[in-house]
This record gives structure tokens, C-alpha cells and sequence, in this order.
């Protein structure tokens, strides 16, 4: 027979999940339960709400964006480390001159401006012939065009990275060019590149070389959606380079290249046949003259410097929300006395303090609970609109929604703040009966 | 000598008051109320009248259980409520007794209906429907049966004692114990009142003991009890 431990983790992820949150918002249910066996306090409590509307009203906001701050910021962090990790995905290895791994990644694959050494003809050449290497795309990188990344790499990298074309068709030719997925550029468009980036862009540096879009990628989620793929030979030709072929190739594009002619790339992607020759790749090109790393990794490990920050946060926003709900709590119980006659009425009546409690309480649970709700909705409203605002600002595509995660930290909260609310409710009930009655 | 339950032609069993040796205090140990003995059979009514600050008020807490006196004995019937903890003195109040008070205390944010069938809130659910529907009946009778939905803070002073009435009567009490009914209400509003309050003994064998200053209402009760400085100075009948 199988242990409980063994029986839960054959569970289905999503049936955990749920299950977790019934358990977590089991304390705050159960606790209701009690309090209201027998009983019925809506009428009631309904009166109260609708007694001190906008005073109810402002609790229940302060609830609500307190609940909505924490699951914003969980749901954010997460998304954004989904969203680098996506943007990464198809970037299997990273061949470089040695230097800092985070640096070239930020350069390779998130496109930031970064001046790095250049690898030279024979290593690119070297790499080129490992029989475990399926491609090896060398990227070139420093121009731009209002903007956009003008990224000089091989027709098969383009592939690799977004799959057939969303229109058009790839280049061909030196001077042709294939436009990320949201580049504002039309296909049959010819444009001129700048050399450098913002404000310090040379306008003129290339004048005379021009490209022509002849297709557009599909969207990638990256900031390769917002760059212009161009044939490797056309950057080194706009820069007064060899093109990678010899005079007498022509207008040849791609791999393979001649080691007489090719100027040097600051960095090499690098696929293998099949996933272990990627680590065997990583291992024999890790040495003195060149390191070789995965995106991948590199992302994992600042993931991981950043595990600390993020559960700081995550707790920040908890703590800030038991201390929201807590001061709430007060409020209530400063608002039940203004509500003291009308209690004591019930007492007067017959009403016996378990009843007298089951009112407070189901008031403040009903405030707790819309808050919760209310949070929950703005939280995953929140999520949505920063993801948009980090997707426009970094191309990375970042999609937070509200997970299993959220749900579980407002279950926690709820039930947390459900037992608090035994506190108002039973203060409730030690007041002095006559003088509530007389006042 | 403990009263007798007394049962009407229609089955309402009535509860009558005896009390004995009772003294209440102030928190700081002065005397305000001392009633030596005190007999009201069941089914009768009775006034009690005297100047503010008599111990009026204090004796009816004291009736109604919301007082627990120095010494002293207070019986309803065959039950010593000075000796019942404070649940079972709300408990005897829920199951015997129907408070109505001066100024109404009444939830504005809820209908007629909905204050005067209060007690349904927290009745054993097998009661709460013969509650509602008895608090119904009573607005019905007491000429608010149209209106029974309508919130309270539309209602008028009258209607709004009517709706206490009802709410007082909701639990078919065999005690009926008023503070001071009819003095937030204009005078036509009051004698209507007088006339529903006034019914109630004769037709139910209900006890009921009304602190008032109306001389309207004192007029058409049995007994009126006259009290100051917390005793009870003269009792004579209506």
C-alpha cells in the first residue's frame, strides 16, 4: 500500500494544486462552519454593510490592493523569469572569447549594446567543422535602423529561431533582409542602417549600403521580434570587411565560410545533433582562448541569486497584507461599537453571544472575503498591464497571469485573516450589555 | 407564594411575576432599587410610574433578566431568573419574554418584516419560518401588513413602535415588558398603541408590565405601581 506521501505526489499537478487550496482555506471554512452552525446572520449582516457603506467600501479597497500588490508581484516576478527563459529557449550554446557570460548573453540574445572581443577566423572555423556541431551561426551585431538591432547571422539561425516565415521570403543575397515580427518595415522596404545605437547612432556611417526586406519571422517572444535579420557578409561588407567568401564565390551567402575571409564574430550560436553533444560541445570549448555556455544556465543562476530577493518579496507582500488586514481588524472593532446598540438589541431579544459573535464575525469575514476577491481580480488586472509595459520596454514577451501560486497565497491569506477575525467578533460579545443598551 | 401558570381558552400559557427581597445596586454598592414583595398574577397588566431616576427602568432590567440583582428572588413562574446564569437568562428571554422600548431600536437598514421577525435570525432553524410568519401576522394585525417590506427608516414614530410590537411579539411571549412605549409618539400614534398594548392581557393571558409616564396608557391597565427612590411607595388598581 502506498504511503500518503507517495499517494499525493501520484496525484495530477492540478489536483494538488487545488488540493492545497481547499487544505489552506480549510482552517478559515472550518472555523465558519463553527461559528455560524445554527445560525442566520445574513439579514444582519447585509444591515451592517449597507449602514456604513463607504466605510465598508474603503475596507474592503485596502483589502483588495493590499492582496492585489502581492499577487501583482509574485505573478510579475514569475512571468518575467518565464518570459527570459522562453527568449532564451532556442539559443542552445554560446560560443564567445572568454569574458563574462552574462554580458554576451545580454548581447546575443536579449540584443543589448555591448562591445565584446571578436572570435577569429580558425576558431569560427574549428567550431565549424566539429562533426557534433549541426550549425554554427556567427552573429554580428553594432548597427541599427530607427531603432531595431540590425543582426547580421545565417539563413539557417533565422530558421532555428522563428520557424518559417511569417510572409516573404529569406534572404538571398547580402543586401537583402528578413524583418522580426514587429518591426515597423514593410516587406520590399530598403533601408540604410546606422551605425551604433540611440541617441549616438551614425546616421551616415554606412551611407550607400542599403538592405531590402524580402519576408518578416514569426513572433518569437524575444527581442528578436523587434530586429532586422541580415545576411553575416552584408554587416561585414557595410563595415569595409571581407564577406566570409572569396572574390571568386560571388554573391554566395551562408556557411561555409572561407577562413582567409572571414573578419572575426563576436560571438558563435551553436547547435549540436543531438542535446548531450551540446554539454560535450561545452566542455571542449571551454578553455583558455574561448568560452563556450548555455543561456539557459547562465538565466538559472541569476534566477537563483534572485530566489532570496524574490522570497523577501513574497513575504514582504504577505506581511504587508496581514498588517493591512490586521489594522482593518481594529478599524472593525472601533466600527463595532458604533454598531454596540444594535448588538445588545439582539442580546436584549434573546440572541445569545455565540449568535452576537457569528454576526461580527460573518461582517468582518464578508469584508475579508469581497477584499480577497476584489484583490484577486485587480492582482491578475495588474499582472496583465505590467506584463504589457515590460514586453514593451524589453521585447521580452512576458505573459504573468495569475497561477495555482496566487490562488493559494489569497486561500493562506484568507483563512489566515478569517481566524484574526475571531478577535473583533469576540470583543463583541464582552461588551456591557445595559450600557451598550442605554447609549 | 409562587404565581401560577395560568392557560387561556386559546392555549397561551401565561407566566406571572412574584418577587421577593430584591435588591439592585450600583456598581459602587448604592442601593437602586429595593422591592420587598411583589405579586402580579398572570394574565394582568401593570403599570409603573414615578418620577426620572425612581429605579423604573431598573426594575423592568431587573424583570426582563438584564440586571442580575444584589439579592433577592425574581420568579416567573416557576423559574428564579436571579438564579439562571446570563445564557439562561437570555434563553428565558428569548423563549418567554418580549422587550419593546422607548425609542423603538430598530435596524434602518432592514425591512418591517425583517426587524420584526429579528428573533428568526438566530432560533433554531425547525422555528425560524413559524417566527416570520407569527412577526407577519402581527404586522398584518397591527395595520402594517402592506408595508412589512419597506425599509424602516421610512416609517414614521408610530409605525415604527408597531414594528417593535410586532418584533416583541414574534416569539408568542406569555411576558410582555415595555419601557416607556409611547413616549416618542404624537398622541394619536400613542393611543393606537395603548389601544394594541392594552389587548394584549385579555386576550392571550399575557403579563404585562409597561413603565410609563402616559397617563393614557396608565388608565387602561390593571395595576399601577407608583415607585420613588427605588421603592415602590403605592399600588393600587387601574
Amino acid at each position: 500500500m502506498d504511503s500518503p506521501l507517495d499517494f499525493w505526489a501520484g496525484l495530477p499537478a492540478v489536483v494538488q494544486d487545488a488540493a492545497t487550496v481547499v487544505l489552506l482555506l480549510l482552517p478559515g471554512l472550518v472555523t465558519g462552519v463553527l461559528v455560524l452552525r445554527g445560525f442566520a446572520p445574513g439579514r444582519l449582516v447585509r444591515a451592517m454593510l449597507r449602514r456604513f457603506s463607504v466605510v465598508n467600501a474603503v475596507f474592503v479597497g485596502l483589502i483588495a490592493v493590499s492582496v492585489a500588490i502581492g499577487i501583482g508581484l509574485t505573478a510579475q516576478e514569475r512571468g518575467l523569469r518565464q518570459g527570459s527563459a522562453r527568449a532564451a529557449a532556442a539559443f542552445d550554446l554560446i560560443l564567445a572569447a572568454p569574458g563574462s557570460e552574462i554580458t554576451l548573453m545580454f548581447a546575443a540574445v536579449y540584443l543589448q549594446p555591448s562591445d565584446v572581443p571578436l572570435l577569429t577566423s580558425a576558431q569560427y572555423a574549428e567550431v565549424a567543422a566539429d562533426p557534433d556541431v549541426a550549425f554554427a551561426a556567427p552573429i554580428a551585431f553594432g548597427d541599427t535602423y530607427l531603432g531595431a538591432p540590425v543582426v547580421g547571422t545565417t539563413a539557417e539561425f533565422v530558421t532555428h529561431l522563428a520557424g518559417p516565415l511569417l510572409e516573404g521570403q529569406m534572404f538571398t543575397t547580402a543586401s537583402e533582409a528578413v524583418a522580426g515580427a514587429f518591426v515597423p518595415i514593410a516587406t520590399g522596404e530598403t533601408f540604410s542602417p546606422a551605425h551604433g545605437h540611440g541617441p549616438a547612432a551614425e546616421e551616415d556611417a554606412h551611407h550607400g549600403a542599403a538592405y531590402t526586406v524580402t519576408g518578416r519571422m514569426a513572433p518569437t517572444g524575444s527581442p528578436w521580434d523587434r530586429a532586422i535579420l541580415v545576411p553575416v557578409e552584408g554587416v561585414w561588407e557595410v563595415h569595409g570587411l571581407a564577406n566570409g567568401h572569396a572574390p571568386s564565390a560571388g554573391n554566395r551567402i551562408g556557411p561555409p565560410f572561407d577562413a582567409a575571409y572571414f573578419p572575426g564574430t563576436p560571438a558563435i550560436l551553436v547547435r549540436a545533433d543531438a542535446l548531450w553533444g551540446n554539454y560535450a560541445l561545452q566542455s571542449r570549448y571551454t578553455r583558455a582562448d574561448m568560452m563556450a555556455f548555455f543561456p539557459g544556465t547562465v538565466l538559472a543562476q541569476l534566477h537563483g541569486l534572485m530566489r532570496d530577493i524574490r522570497e523577501a518579496m513574497s513575504l514582504m507582500a504577505v506581511v504587508t497584507q496581514v498588517l493591512v488586514t490586521v489594522s482593518i481588524l481594529a478599524g472593525l472593532m472601533i466600527l463595532t461599537r458604533i454598531f454596540a446598540r444594535g448588538l445588545a438589541l439582539l442580546r436584549a431579544i434573546g440572541a445569545g453571544r455565540r449568535f452576537v459573535f457569528a454576526v461580527v464575525w460573518s461582517y468582518s469575514a464578508t469584508l475579508i472575503a469581497a477584499g480577497s476577491v476584489i484583490g484577486l481580480a485587480l492582482g491578475w488586472l495588474a499582472a496583465i498591464g505590467f506584463s504589457r509595459v515590460i514586453t514593451a520596454r524589453t521585447d521580452v514577451l512576458v505573459t504573468a497571469t495569475v497561477s495555482w501560486t496566487e490562488v493559494q497565497l489569497v486561500a493562506g491569506f484568507v483563512s489566515l485573516t478569517l481566524l484574526l477575525a475571531l478577535l473583533p467578533a469576540l470583543a463583541a460579545t464582552r461588551r456591557p450589555l445595559l450600557t451598550d443598551l442605554r447609549s | 407564594m409562587r404565581p401560577t401558570r395560568v392557560r387561556d381558552a386559546a392555549g397561551h400559557t401565561g407566566l406571572g411575576l412574584s418577587v421577593a427581597g430584591l435588591e439592585i445596586r450600583a456598581p459602587d454598592g448604592r442601593p437602586l432599587v429595593s422591592v420587598g414583595a411583589l405579586l402580579v398574577p398572570a394574565g394582568s397588566s401593570v403599570a409603573i410610574r414615578g418620577p426620572s431616576g425612581a429605579g423604573k427602568s431598573t426594575l423592568l432590567h431587573a424583570l426582563s433578566g438584564l440586571v442580575q440583582p444584589a439579592t433577592g428572588r425574581i420568579f416567573w413562574g416557576d423559574t428564579d431568573i436571579s438564579r439562571l446564569s446570563d445564557a439562561a437568562r437570555t434563553r428565558f428571554r428569548r423563549d418567554h419574554v418580549g422587550l419593546i422600548f422607548q425609542d423603538f431600536l430598530l435596524f434602518e437598514e432592514l425591512g418591517g418584516l425583517d426587524n420584526a421577525a429579528l428573533a428568526a435570525s438566530f432560533a433554531p432553524a425547525a422555528r425560524r419560518m413559524d417566527l416570520r410568519q407569527r412577526a407577519d401576522a402581527w404586522l398584518e394585525r397591527l395595520g402594517l401588513g402592506q408595508i412589512g417590506l419597506r425599509r424602516v427608516d421610512s416609517f414614521s414614530g408610530g409605525e415604527r413602535q408597531r414594528i417593535a410590537v410586532a418584533r416583541a411579539m414574534s416569539n408568542d411571549p406569555a411576558v410582555i415588558l415595555a419601557d416607556e412605549p409611547t413616549a416618542s409618539l404624537d398622541r394619536a400614534s400613542a393611543n393606537r398603541l395603548i389601544d394594541d398594548l392594552a389587548a394584549l392581557p385579555q386576550e392571550a393571558g399575557r403579563t404585562l408590565i409597561a413603565v410609563t409616564h402616559d397617563p393614557a396608557l396608565v388608565a387602561r391597565l390593571d395595576r399601577v405601581l407608583t415607585m420613588a427612590e427605588g421603592r415602590i411607595v403605592e399600588d393600587s388598581h387601574g
